[in-house]
């Protein structure tokens, strides 16, 4: 029987020695019941490990800051948890915004209107579109897109909302920034459409289909 | 700045609309978490979908506080939601994205922290876990704080009995008896408990 104390043991070690310290390396040495007891005993040495210290530099170079930057715009934003989920689901399934848009335009019968398609997609991305407004048939569509039920984007849009912990920053603070989670899918030209003049070259223009079905009425 | 004392800070960066302060105290929780959320995960979900996890449950947890949950569970809120995503994990093949904080969750719930999920995958492990939490509980007070010093923290027999008014020897002991105990719990040797 494999002493899976001393293991656990070796693991701490490394572990509080800054080393990397992937569990499934220990967990290779072990096999059946040993495997589950050791399993157990590192899960709980780590429930109780103090946090890493804060170290800006190491942060800088961790590649976690685009995703701390998605949940502030999310805590900071109109769109629920959106800002920190739909980057990450685009990058799953390994798609441009470009390509997202292109797709959730014709999704949404509205192949000619890209750009103001894109326009509201980068609010949701970006916390600025209010998640209540937008329509069930957007959610649908962009969950056949991402592979997520339509309940699921919506219970994602309601949650982290304002209220809880303070009033609304606004739009304006939390275009402020944008923030992208891997570079090869963050073609911020196309479907960004981040010049709202262009999108809506007619002011007196009335509401169409698009603008209902993501602002609501 | 204790973890409780950040979430406290996050929600006070938040509700005065303070994105800057907001940002470093996120920042700080998820450098300062990630590693051992993911380490965690790692034991028990596949090494593509282990980052994707990781993320789902920090943004859980970090909702949490804003949710109704009370400051001073943070790690206790990360421990509960590591658990409920890595059984969707395993449970949704579609691979649904669960976002909601933990206390929503359970809002139907008369104990807002429900029951842990234990499914069927999870196995023996629930039943280490079982041991393990039990031979602690049945611990006196002076000898779990030998055990989280010597064991948790690793911290050796002399440096324990610095700290606490037991000899270095008795430190070995009580160490050893709770890994005794443990095994006796969980039998690793094939044998059932009688």
């Amino acid at each position: 029987m494999t002493d899976v104390h001393a293991l656990l043991k070796d693991y701490i070690a490394a572990h509080q020695g800054g080393e990397e310290a992937d569990p499934n390396e220990w967990l290779q040495r072990v096999e059946g019941r040993d495997r589950a007891a050791l399993e157990a005993l590192i899960d709980t040495y780590l429930a109780r490990a103090p946090m890493r210290p804060w170290d800006p530099e190491a942060f800088r170079n961790s590649g976690l800051a685009p995703f701390a930057e998605q949940v502030t715009t999310a805590l900071h934003g109109e769109s629920g948890a959106w800002p920190a989920l739909l980057p990450q689901l685009r990058d799953r399934a390994a798609l441009r915004r470009g390509e997202l848009v292109e797709r959730l335009a014709a999704a949404l019968g509205a192949p000619d209107k890209q750009d103001k398609v894109g326009f509201y997609y980068h609010e949701m991305e970006q916390g600025l579109l209010p998640s209540e407004g937008v329509d069930e048939k957007v959610l649908t569509a962009l969950g056949s897109i991402l592979g997520q039920s339509t309940e699921a984007l919506r219970r994602a849009g309601q949650t982290l909302l304002p209220g809880a912990g303070e009033a609304s920053a606004g739009p304006a603070q939390a275009f402020a920034r944008q923030a992208w989670p891997d570079a090869a899918y963050s073609d911020v030209g196309v479907g960004a459409a981040s010049d709202r003049d262009e999108v809506f070259a007619d002011a007196d223009t009335e509401p169409d289909e698009i603008d209902r079905l993501f602002r609501g009425g | 700045m204790s973890e409780d004392e950040l979430i406290a800070y996050l929600l006070g960066a938040r509700a005065a609309g303070d994105r800057e302060a907001t940002g470093l105290a996120v920042s700080m929780l998820v450098f300062g978490f990630m590693d051992n959320v993911q380490y965690r995960v790692a034991m028990k979900v596949s090494p593509e979908s282990v980052e994707d996890v990781a993320k789902n449950v920090l943004l859980s947890a970090l909702a949490s506080p804003f949710d109704g949950g009370s400051v001073g569970e943070f790690r206790k809120w990360i421990g509960t939601i590591i658990q409920r995503r890595i059984a969707d994990f395993h449970r949704d093949p579609r691979r649904e994205v669960q976002t909601d904080p933990l206390p929503t969750e359970h809002q139907e719930d008369d104990d807002v922290w429900g029951e842990e999920p234990t499914v069927e995958f999870e196995g023996d492990t629930v039943d280490v876990q079982r041991a393990i939490d039990q031979a602690y509980s049945e611990l006196n007070p002076l000898h779990q704080q030998v055990i989280d010093l010597s064991i948790w923290e690793d911290l050796s027999a002399g440096e324990v009995a610095a700290q606490l008014d037991v000899s270095a020897d008795n430190v070995h002991k009580i160490a050893q008896r709770y890994r005794d105990r443990i095994d006796e719990l969980f039998p690793r040797d094939g044998n059932t408990q009688g």
